[in-house]
């Protein structure tokens, strides 16, 4: 059994209601689960949204990958990763998600923005693979600049659409903004201006709070905080204007690096201070005079940022990555009220020791207070990792085996048995959970099994019944929660593999021939359909005729329209046609007709019809193609015509 | 010999229905040119035409349809267009289109093979017709005709060549047609000013073919009941 690894740190915070419904997580709650292989190396994070995702910068491989959440598990598939390079210069440099999380942009050292379209992502089953490639779409931002801060915010007002995204080149010193709908730039970038002129300062951080820009940023005066707010009813591109700036007042020796806000919740943002090993509290809502609340210090000189609204019960969680001077850590601190105010001693965690990896830890990234995960970048020994860390509960050692075993010993193949052990937090000792199958991400439906409540760390089976899944891939969803209202996930692969149902067919003949004709069926796992015939019609089985005949094989797609004619057959003598329907696990189901070829006649045969035209009618019994039966025919007609047409002339 | 007399014939009768001032001008002597080109206006202007579409369903006598179609009621569409020389009289010419698909018939069991067959059909009719239309908007105006046929057909076989012919024949037929215009006086005001339309009918008619019936072969002999409709066009 895996163990749970609870690393607690700190006092016990009082048991508060939290906003989000009653789960609550006191420090002492959260642990490291198990750490993720996600690919080569990660430099950093963001979660998508609907907490899904976690999207992994790769700035070596100028690549982007994703882990699942869901199954916590490296997005697998050809097009799984992908390349964010536009050429010589493109090395990404952070990364950033459109509020609705369809969009992801990063920042290249180009002075481009690479934007990544993550639609296709969203219809995906856990363990299915990326078939079709995510595109990307490259738009120039400032030509030369190398943009290394990246923040999103939507419309001030009512949801457009459209995406303010924000870069910061530290290098040139320089702020600059783009609106986007979805990978596509509108208009062009604008450079950062106040008072007409660009502004000369140095991005230190960036982060997208709720509908408000929040930077902070060095010039030659000091230190300042500032909120920017963007408005698409301004412009035709949109316009992003100040809401409020305010200073820093830096002591010597202080160096701010870094902003976090909760892209949910307006009433704050935090910053750090890298020399010091501080974080700072910054009340974000009073327009122009952003207020700084108190600091804590977390004894590491922090390299990332994130905030989890509500993380821990109705406070903050605020999360700090550190990797100097020593080992990586990863430090939690709880924000409160309005002021804002540190409470309580943070916890410091060593994550740079996490389940014998030795990582070196580059990025943070954390999702929504429902969700309750953050998430820890790091690498080791030439592969990146992703540690989530929650308070929710662990569902360890997930399996599913065919069959299980009845109260009398007999084993039953007619179903699949589901084993996990749930570990929970101290404070949720109590679990109950539910089993779905290919369910919607956060929707949890389609329940096939579920507990009222058992005891923490206890190892339970669940009997599925093999009626409740379908042929082929059954993503099965574990949803347990604690006493506390915390929900952990995790999800495992069912295959359910039954032989192929016969398959229908039209047998119908010709001459010297027999045609064979069906639709394919939608058979997840066919892999072949094999037609046989022959006049023997003691053959009854699919050994016998795979052993003694040379079969036509067919590999259709779902719903093909499959006719095959077997030719050269003998008029007059019955042939037997077997169609087999073959799956991937070797199963075979066998269908069969008879018909019998012969010579057939076509409507000019059956009347005796020889062909061939002749442009003129025949009449009466004459010879056909008389013409002479047809001037008789017309001359009538004619007649008339041409007797009242001269009358009328004449008229 | 014999068919290239005919054929000149069927031309010398076109050019007198046709052209009919061509004699009158040569009498004038003033101004040939202009004198026959007025003639000719006049003459145009005098006519009364009539347009029409149908849908009907053509039901063969021949047994072979029914074995290979497996049914012998087939669509058949027509569009017509017709000129009167005198009041009531009208000639009119027709031409259709059919298509079917089958399959040909084992000739040991009698039953439909697998080996398609498709029969393209395109009819092609000239009628005299009259109608007994006695007063002016004559709401329901019955119609008599009789005409002979040429019937163009084409059979594609799937598994051998293809067969084309022709047939002939003649028919007769009887149709009432009712003037919609006595509903919609508005909208046949519009068709009237728009296209010049004097009159719109619904029709629905019965004809008798007897097409192919002197030959051998595929006979298209049946019954064909239709509805469509007829637009006429008075002159001055």
């Amino acid at each position: 059994m895996r163990i749970f690894i609870l690393v607690m740190a700190g006092a016990a915070l009082a048991a508060l209601s939290a906003p989000w419904g009653a789960a609550r997580a006191d420090l002492n709650d959260y642990a490291f689960l198990p750490p993720v292989l996600a690919g080569d190396s990660v430099t950093d994070l963001a979660v998508t949204p609907d907490n899904r995702y976690v999207l992994l910068l790769d700035r070596a491989a100028k690549s982007l990958r994703f882990v699942d959440t869901w199954n916590f598990a490296l997005l697998a598939g050809s097009t799984a990763a992908v390349k964010v390079d536009a050429g010589t210069g493109t090395v990404p440099l952070c990364l950033a998600l459109s509020p609705d999380g369809q969009t992801a942009y990063v920042g290249l050292a180009s002075g481009q923005a690479a934007a990544v379209d993550l639609t296709g992502l969203a219809s995906l089953l856990p363990f299915h693979r990326l078939t079709a490639a995510l595109t990307v779409k490259y738009s120039d931002v400032a030509a030369g600049s190398a943009l290394d801060h990246i923040a999103t915010v939507p419309n001030v007002g009512a949801d457009s659409g459209y995406t303010y995204v924000f870069f910061g080149a530290s290098a040139q010193n320089r702020l600059y903004y783009a609106r986007f709908k979805g990978t596509a730039i509108t208009g062009t970038a604008t450079t950062w201006a106040e008072g007409g002129t660009p502004l000369v300062h140095t991005p230190l951080g960036l982060a997208g709070g709720y509908k408000t820009m929040f930077e902070v940023y060095s010039t030659a005066g000091g230190v300042y905080l500032k909120a920017i707010t963007c408005n698409d009813a301004q412009g035709a591109n949109g316009v992003c204007g100040t809401a409020g700036t305010t200073p820093v007042l830096a002591a010597p020796g202080q160096a701010f690096f870094g902003l976090a806000a909760d892209p949910k919740a307006g009433a704050f943002a935090v910053t750090a201070d890298w020399t010091e090993g501080s974080l700072w509290g910054i009340n974000t809502t009073l327009p122009g005079a952003l207020l700084f609340g108190s600091s804590v210090a977390i004894a590491s000189q922090p390299v990332d940022l994130a905030v989890l609204g509500a993380g821990l019960n109705q406070n903050a969680a605020v999360f700090a990555a550190g990797d100097s001077p020593a080992a990586g850590t990863l430090a939690v601190a709880e924000l409160t009220g309005s002021t804002p105010e540190f409470v309580n001693p943070p916890l410091v965690l060593d994550a740079g020791v996490l389940a014998g990896l030795t990582l070196s830890v580059t990025s943070v990234a954390a999702s929504s207070s429902l969700d309750r995960y953050a998430y820890v970048g790091g690498n080791y020994a030439g592969a990146a990792y992703v540690a989530p860390f929650t308070a929710n509960p662990l569902i360890d050692g997930l399996t599913v085996i065919e069959g299980f075993t009845v109260d009398l010993g007999f084993t039953v193949t007619d179903g699949y048995t589901v084993s996990f052990t749930v570990f929970a937090a101290p404070g949720g000792s109590n679990v109950s959970y539910d089993i779905y199958k290919d369910t919607t991400f956060g929707a949890w439906s389609a329940k096939v099994a579920s507990a009222a409540s058992v005891a923490e760390g206890t190892t339970v089976e669940v009997r599925i019944s093999a009626a409740l899944l379908a042929e082929c891939e059954n993503v099965l969803t574990v949803i347990a929660q604690d006493s506390s209202s915390r929900k952990g996930r995790m999800a495992i692969l069912a295959n359910k593999d039954t032989t192929p149902p016969a398959q229908s067919f039209s047998l119908d003949f010709g001459d010297h021939k027999l045609l064979v004709s069906f639709t394919a069926s939608g058979l997840c796992d066919l892999a072949a359909y094999e037609i046989y015939y022959t006049t023997d019609p003691a053959v009854l089985d699919y050994d016998t005729l795979s052993a003694h005949y040379t079969p036509i094989t067919i590999s259709p797609a779902a719903g093909d329209a499959i006719q095959e004619t077997i030719k050269g057959l003998t008029n007059g003598i019955k042939y037997f046609v077997y169609v087999a329907a073959i799956d991937t696990g070797g199963k075979a189901s066998l269908s069969r007709k008879s018909a019998m070829p012969q010579p057939t006649l076509t409507l000019t045969q059956l009347t005796g019809e020889k062909g061939g035209a002749n442009c003129l009618p025949s009449l009466g019994g004459k010879r056909r193609g008389d013409p002479w039966s047809m001037a008789w025919f017309l001359a009538p007609l004619l007649a008339v015509g041409s007797f009242k047409l001269l009358r009328r002339w004449k008229r | 010999m014999r068919r290239w007399l005919s054929g000149a014939w069927l031309v010398v009768a076109a050019a007198v229905l046709c052209v009919p001032g061509g004699p009158a001008a040569k009498e004038s002597g003033a101004a040939p040119d202009n004198n026959l080109k007025r003639r000719i206006q006049d003459w145009r202007d005098r006519q009364d035409w009539v347009g029409e579409g149908s849908y009907g369903s053509v039901t063969l006598d021949e047994e072979a349809f029914e074995q290979i179609f497996g049914h012998r009621s087939y669509s058949l569409v027509r569009f017509g267009w017709g000129w009167y020389p005198a009041p009531n009289l009208c000639l009119v010419g027709v031409a259709g289109g059919m298509y079917n698909a089958g399959h040909s018939v084992g000739s040991i069991s009698g039953k439909s093979s697998g080996e398609a067959v498709e029969l393209y059909v395109l009819p092609l009719q000239w009628n005299v017709r009259y109608r007994f239309a006695f007063v002016e908007d004559q709401f329901m105006v019955p119609s008599v005709w009789a005409g002979v046929d040429y019937w163009y057909f084409q059979e594609l076989n799937e598994f051998r060549d293809n067969v084309d012919g022709d047939k002939s024949g003649w028919h007769w037929g009887a149709d009432v047609a009712f003037l919609l215009d006595k509903l919609d006086p508005e909208a046949a005001h519009h068709m009237k000013m728009d296209y010049g339309i004097d009159g719109t009918y619904l029709v629905a008619g019965y004809e008798a073919l007897m097409v192919g019936e002197a030959e051998d072969g595929l006979k298209f002999s049946g019954s064909l009941y239709s509805i469509g409709l007829r637009f006429e066009v008075a002159g001055k």
